[in-house]
């Protein structure tokens, strides 16, 4: 099939007979075979202890886990790359009662991780082996005559040696990183009730500190290719691309080291008191304080700590457990923004009315024993806009010294200046995003056993972010943003609780849930499209897609040549994508794009679930699924053969091919099979920009229905170990991932759509509970 | 468990006040602390005002608006390279995915534009369009009176060199757009969003605004520069002036001047873009310019590349072949007006027009794909400096016909060796500009032969590394390049010559010609200096005794047409022929015939057999570059160029 891709790209090459007899001149390789097991195995192991007394109660809790990888390594290396996890977990706390009206607790936690395994994770070798060329070279070379006493292993390679061959990455070295996460807490809580009868005070403070590091020990391989095979004696030399590059010897590099540290202080007052029986005040004031440093930002503004201060504040009242009435407030700051905007303020107010404890509730009290209804409306208000890079608008941020913005001059180019540059313009009216939320609920019990809420909720979100129109002719360097964007979202939420015994040694619980949601834009800073109405983003859902509708694929030059010319970044031919013309121009431009699919997010989220016990077995699985999103097969990461790299992609310099789906090699077009609606188009080695826009051909439904987990139990019969002190044993087996029901085929719907990037594991655990 | 016994009632009344006052206190600091707590960032945070506090800060900004020029070095990049008909690279050569390539099969498009100046490509990993140089400038220039070391001579230099870039930076817009926004002051950054939507303005607008910048700076601007180590490179009096005759020259040139396929372009305020009368003032105005630019360079000691040294004996054929090879790739070229110095032509691209000369044993050190194509081969003239189809002695209908060397003729093709008759008999600067199978190719001091038939040594090893039309470009390799043992080394990576001395002769040549009613010695004067150097003869002698036209000379059409095949000749490769098409009117002429080469495939001598390796296409609105079609929907008031 690489050769006939080529063919289509109707430049006349020649055609490469293949007769495959030598498998290292003609090499046919599985990359995926090579490097990895079918399975592996991951042990756990979790234990606790509690006690204590009148004055001081402890718990402490432990856990250790050592999980393994895949990787199949080859015997010749002296070290073992493949991925070997381990993680120890320990807490303690300590509650302490100072007086009989003061507790304090102390609470320590560590987790510690070492790991070792290949250069660059399990995941990136696993998306190197989908983007390796199988036919150019095998993983490695054995040693011919004239490499008998060669001391490093022959690994295959092509061209200039830059070609993947994930073999040669997966065993050429290995890295070892640490990484430890550590909190330590202290909280006092003090009841006041000398001053006031209710009245409580709390004030909690926790740091945590956060350290990883890790450092990469590799070799670089030497690669090898074939060169002068002769058919009749079956020899061949092999000749070495990159003599100045490959190294034998291990080399040292420090990796990554980061930490992070942060911490937390809390304060809150606390008041609960019932008069007169009927009447139940209850107040809260609650001080935050918080603040985060991280010892590798970057630049300057990213060094800067990360600090909220925060008062808020609650207030209820209710009449005889029958009238709920609350008010709330928060007072928010933030040190992203300017001192005018620093400080929002966002109030709320609620009403519940639980009327089942009425008296003309009576008669229905069989069926509905509990029946409330409660409404909520209240502002809340948001600092996480923008990206992370930008942290401060109201400072422009200038680089002084950027390289790739420089000047040499002088015959050898030996007087050279850095440039200056702009990564973002200062804005000091940048604020808060605000958002309006009211809500409905109802929450009723039938026959005491089965539990419903139902919430409907309306949103409306003002001073959302939004890059301002940005015009070429303008000249600048970064885009400009305001808070002009508003958005608006409504839905309704459902749960339901069943829990019934049939007698005590029969039980079933059950629950589902089922949230719809729907949100749009009112406002969104665009060109001004009243010529061309289907663009604008205007009362459209906030992650709808637009794209180009797809009728079928061309049959032929010809028909190329009698349609409206498609000029979306390749030339247009036989066997691509033939999309519609929406405005009549003849053309098929950007204005040809209108609102396709549903919104990626779901809008629609449910799950249910059964837990069911007899006698001493039990078992329980949990079912998860969405509905009304649409996904996009992810063209540019499928494309077969082609070389394709993302930002940050640890392979980006190297030469790839990305591998083919069977799916495309099922059903694809070609010169010999013009199949008009074949899942994938014409072939081609380089991508082929009027196939790649997003448009319907790859639109695919992303509901689905998964079954979450499952869990099978047996406790065993108390009389068998009571001797041994041995309070609770339980065996079980649990899974999670293990069926999926979705219209999509070709591969789990919730990898989104890259078919060849890390898949989803199904997971089966065995285990047993031990308590003391 | 044993517990702590605490002592007395008293401690515990004590601890009680203690804990209404820690309370009090929390809750009173918290807002306290709150002014200060969020204040996070310190008073000396880099902003624009800090490029201009001092000399050395300043500089980096110079440099900042110098970094804009196009890399004229990188046929990635540059469309003078690869756009059109000189060179044409095999399919295999990055999958395929380079834009100026794309640009020369006619595959430009109006909604993702290749080599889009206008809204930014993707250079140094960043979006830079000409705007963001225009912007740059502006704000150079504004601020520059603020740095307080800076003496006025300085200072006057410096507003002089970003003044002139200011407009080179229109000037390249206008070359590919046409009519383009004319940014005199920079807009404030929060203005109202109906104030960006700027409209195009009229071509004679803007190449006055150009001008206008120009003629301020020109006395402003050195003679020379101090030290070519370190100064090389900068704009002085002779860039600035050779520029502004380039400028009018292609002001003058058929595209902008009598045009009248364009008077349909106008705006939607109804204004004319285009001007369809003929000015023939507008080449007086070139002539001038021309004129006073052979005058600045001569006063700056600039003057055409004469002699190449070598410390081996050559014979005389051979020193004249390394003479025009060493007018651009030789350090220190007195040839050389303007360099781009941070856009070298570097090994990387060096070894692309390389054709493998030895056995190697590893990879190859060379990656030989930088294919010149026949039309260039045929292009060049006869020994006797008239074209070959022209030529009565030349046996232009067998051209692709055999023919074996003879010893004398070494020099050139290597004796006792057969190729096509096309190579034999040729002009000096063919020898020099082109390799050919089985030529002689010299890198001082050894002497190699070419050899490119199928399965040869110059053919493909790896993915991508053949010269698909089976010619190379020899003019751009300096023959001080070596190759030794399995690798490979360029001499100088020199910088990309923006412009030469030769090209500015050849401007004043072609302007006095439009304006002249016949040509005289003049117009022949500077024609025949550039033919010296290439060791040929006079125009009007070389016509006369060995053309089939002979008196072809003695007309304005005549020396015309062979104004521009001479320019096309002596700045072959240089990234000119590309916008002289253009600017003469001619590409829908020659960018529609098939680009060719010979058979690379074909085993022995079948590779003498001429094959097509592409036809591109192109069409009347290829002649400019497309807006941007998201671009337009933005701003309403730029008219998108015709036909696109």
């Amino acid at each position: 099939m690489y050769k006939e891709q080529r063919e289509n790209d109707n430049q006349g090459y020649r055609q490469r007979r293949f007769r495959s007899t030598n498998p290292y001149v003609y090499p046919t390789t599985d990359w995926q075979n090579e490097l990895l097991k079918d399975y592996t195995m991951n042990q756990r192991l979790n234990f606790n202890i509690s006690g204590g007394g009148k004055v001081a109660r402890y718990y402490l809790s432990g856990g250790v886990s050592q999980d393994n990888g895949i990787l199949d390594v080859d015997k010749r290396n002296d070290f073992n790359s493949n991925i070997d996890l381990k993680k120890y977990l320990i807490r303690s706390n300590i509650n302490i009662n100072l007086t009989n009206t003061t507790e304090a607790i102390v609470r320590v936690h560590g987790t510690f991780d070492d790991y070792r395994g290949p250069i660059q994770g399990g995941t990136e070798t696993y998306k190197a082996i989908v983007r390796s060329n199988p036919v150019l070279f095998p993983a490695y070379y054995p040693p011919n005559e004239t490499h008998q006493h060669t001391n490093h292993i022959l690994f295959g390679n092509y061209g200039n040696g830059n070609y993947i061959n994930p073999y040669a990455e997966m065993v050429k070295g290995y890295k070892e990183y640490s990484q430890s996460l550590m909190l330590a807490q202290i909280e006092l809580k003090q009841d006041l009730k000398f001053i006031t009868e209710g009245l409580r005070f709390r004030l909690l403070g926790n740091t945590t500190r956060n350290a990883y590091f890790d450092v990469s020990r590799n070799y670089n391989p030497f690669f090898y290719n074939v060169s002068d095979y002769n058919n009749r004696t079956d020899e061949y030399e092999l000749i070495l691309l990159n003599s100045e590059e490959g190294r034998e010897y291990l080399d040292y590099q420090e990796g990554q080291k980061a930490v992070s540290s942060s911490f937390y202080a809390e304060s809150a007052l606390d008041y609960d008191r019932t008069f007169a029986e009927k009447h139940t005040v209850t107040g809260l004031l609650v001080g935050i304080m918080r603040q985060s440093l991280y010892g590798n930002a970057g630049d300057l503004q990213r060094s800067l700590p990360f600090r909220n201060l925060g008062l808020s504040g609650r207030f209820t009242y209710a009449y005889d457990t029958r009238y709920f009435l609350e008010f709330n407030f928060g007072y928010n700051g933030t040190e992203r923004f300017s001192e005018n905007e620093r400080f929002g303020f966002f109030p709320s107010a609620g009403f519940g009315w639980l009327m089942s404890k009425e008296n003309f509730w009576q008669p229905l009290s069989n069926v509905f024993t509990e029946f409330k209804l409660k409404m909520t409306h209240g502002l809340v208000g948001n600092d996480a806009i923008g990206s992370e890079a930008d942290r401060f608008f109201y400072l422009s941020n200038i680089n002084m010294n950027d390289s790739g913005r420089g000047y040499a001059w002088g015959a050898d180019g030996g007087y050279s200046r850095n440039g200056v540059s702009i990564s973002r313009y200062a804005n000091d009216k940048i604020t808060w995003e605000t958002a309006t939320k009211t809500n409905i609920g109802t929450e009723f019990t039938l026959f005491d056993k089965i539990e419903f809420a139902v919430d409907i909720f309306r949103e409306y979100r003002t001073n959302i972010l939004m890059d301002r129109l940005s015009f070429s002719t303008f000249g600048l360097q970064a885009s400009t943003k305001a808070n002009v964007g508003e958005a608006s979202s409504k839905g309704i939420d459902m749960s339901v609780d069943i829990m019934h015994s049939f007698s005590n040694d029969f039980w079933v619980t059950a629950r589902g849930n089922f949230t719809y949601a729907r949100g749009i834009f009112e406002k969104y800073e665009e060109p001004d499209y009243s010529a061309t109405p289907w663009l604008s983003r205007v009362g459209k859902p906030i992650t709808q897609q637009w794209g180009y509708i797809a009728e079928r694929l061309f049959v032929d030059d010809t028909e190329v040549a009698n349609s409206p010319v498609q000029e979306l970044g390749s030339i247009t031919m036989g066997g691509d994508i033939k999309y519609r013309d929406v405005n009549g121009d003849d053309k098929i431009t950007s204005l040809d794009r209108v609102p396709i699919g549903h919104p990626t997010t779901p809008e629609i989220i449910y799950g249910f679930g059964v837990s069911t016990g007899y006698k001493n077995f039990d078992i329980s699985f949990f079912f998860q699924g969405s509905a009304r999103s649409s996904f996009w097969i992810d063209t540019y990461a499928t494309s077969p053969f082609v070389n394709y790299s993302w930002n940050g992609d640890p392979y980006g310099n190297y030469q790839k091919n990305n591998a083919l789906l069977q799916a495309y090699a099922d059903s694809h077009w070609s010169e010999a099979n013009r199949d008009i609606y074949a899942i994938w188009p014409r072939l081609s080695d380089s991508f082929e920009g009027n196939n790649l826009v997003t448009n319907t051909w790859f639109m695919q439904d992303g509901s689905f229905l998964r079954l979450k987990s499952a869990e099978m139990g047996y406790t065993i019969p108390k009389r068998l170990f009571e001797k041994y002190g041995v309070e609770n044993f339980r065996i079980y087996i649990s899974g999670t991932n293990l069926f999926t029901f979705s219209r999509f085929k070709l591969w789990d719907p919730e990898m989104g759509g890259n078919g060849l990037g890390y898949p989803i594991q199904r997971v089966l655990n065995a285990g047993l509970q031990v308590s003391f | 468990m044993q517990v702590y016994k605490f002592h007395s009632n008293k401690k515990v009344t004590m601890k009680k006040k203690d804990i209404i006052k820690i309370v009090t206190i929390t809750l009173l600091l918290t807002p306290g602390a709150a002014c200060n707590y969020l204040d996070v960032v310190p008073d000396n945070v880099a902003t624009i005002e800090n490029a201009f506090t001092d000399r050395y800060n300043a500089e980096k900004f110079l440099a900042t608006c110098y970094s804009y020029l196009p890399e004229f070095g990188n046929p990635w990049l540059n469309p003078g390279l690869l756009s059109g008909d000189e060179v044409w690279f095999n399919e295999e050569v990055e999958d395929g995915n380079i834009e100026t390539a794309f640009i020369a099969k006619g595959y430009q498009n109006g909604n993702t534009p290749h080599l889009n100046f206008w809204d930014g490509l993707r250079q140094h990993g960043r979006d830079i369009n000409m705007f963001i140089a225009i912007r740059d400038c502006n704000i150079f220039l504004n601020e520059i009176g603020k740095v307080r070391d800076l003496s006025t001579l300085e200072r006057k230099r410096w507003v002089a060199e970003v003044k002139f870039l200011k407009a080179y930076y229109h000037f390249w817009l206008l070359k590919m757009y046409g009519p383009i926004p004319i940014i005199r002051e920079n807009l404030p950054i929060y203005v109202d969003t109906e104030n960006v939507k700027v409209y195009r303005d009229p071509v004679d607008d803007v190449v006055n605004y150009i001008l206008s910048l120009i003629d301020e700076v020109l006395t402003d601007l050195p003679i020379q520069v101090t030290s070519e180590t370190t100064e090389m490179g900068r704009i002085t009096k002779p860039v600035a002036a050779s520029i502004k005759a380039r400028i009018l020259a292609t002001a003058a040139s058929p595209i902008f001047n009598g045009n009248s396929d364009f008077s349909s372009l106008t705006d939607n305020r109804g204004v004319q873009l285009f001007n369809p009368d003929y000015d023939i003032t507008k080449w007086q105005k070139a002539a001038d310019a021309a004129l006073e630019a052979i005058e600045t360079c001569e006063m700056a000691g600039i003057k055409l590349y004469e002699q190449f040294n070598s410390r081996y004996e050559h014979s005389d054929t051979i020193m004249k072949e390394l003479t025009l090879r060493s007018i651009v790739t030789s350090k220190g070229s007195p040839e050389i007006i303007w360099g781009a110095t941070n856009y070298t032509f570097s090994w990387r691209y060096q070894r692309m027009m390389q054709p493998l000369l030895i056995q190697v044993t590893t990879a190859n050190p060379v990656s030989q794909n930088y294919g010149a194509t026949l039309r260039m081969a045929e292009l060049f003239y006869s020994r006797n400096g008239v074209p070959i189809n022209e030529d009565v002695s030349f046996d232009y209908v067998n051209r692709y016909e055999l023919r074996t060397s003879l010893t004398e003729e070494n020099d050139y093709v290597r004796s006792g060796e057969q190729t096509a008759v096309l190579h034999f008999d040729r002009e000096p600067r063919f020898y020099a500009s082109i390799a050919f199978d089985r030529g002689t190719y010299v890198l001082d001091p050894e002497y190699y032969t070419v050899r490119c038939r199928a399965g040869e040594l110059a053919t493909k090893r790896q993915k991508g590394e053949f010269s698909v039309t089976g010619y190379w470009p020899k003019k751009l390799i300096s023959p001080l390049n070596a190759f030794s043992s399995n690798s490979y080394a360029v001499d100088y990576e020199f910088p990309f010559p923006i412009i030469r001395l030769a090209d500015i002769y050849l401007l004043y040549a072609e302007a006095l010609n439009e304006v002249k009613s016949a040509p005289d010695a003049e117009v022949y004067d500077y024609i025949d200096r550039i033919r010296e150097r290439a060791g040929l003869e006079g125009v009007v002698e070389s016509w006369s005794q060995h053309s089939s036209q002979p008196s072809k000379p003695t007309t304005k059409e005549g020396i015309r047409e062979i104004i521009r095949q001479e320019r096309m000749i002596e700045l072959a490769f240089e990234g000119q022929r590309f916008w002289d098409l253009r600017r003469w009117k001619l590409a829908e002429q020659y960018m529609n015939r098939p680009i060719r080469g010979w058979n690379i495939v074909g085993p022995g001598l079948e590779f003498y057999n001429v094959t097509t390796v592409f036809t591109p296409r192109f069409e009347f609105k290829d002649y400019f570059w497309p807006i941007r079609e998201e671009e337009r929907i933005k701003n309403p008031n730029l008219v998108q160029n015709l036909g696109w």
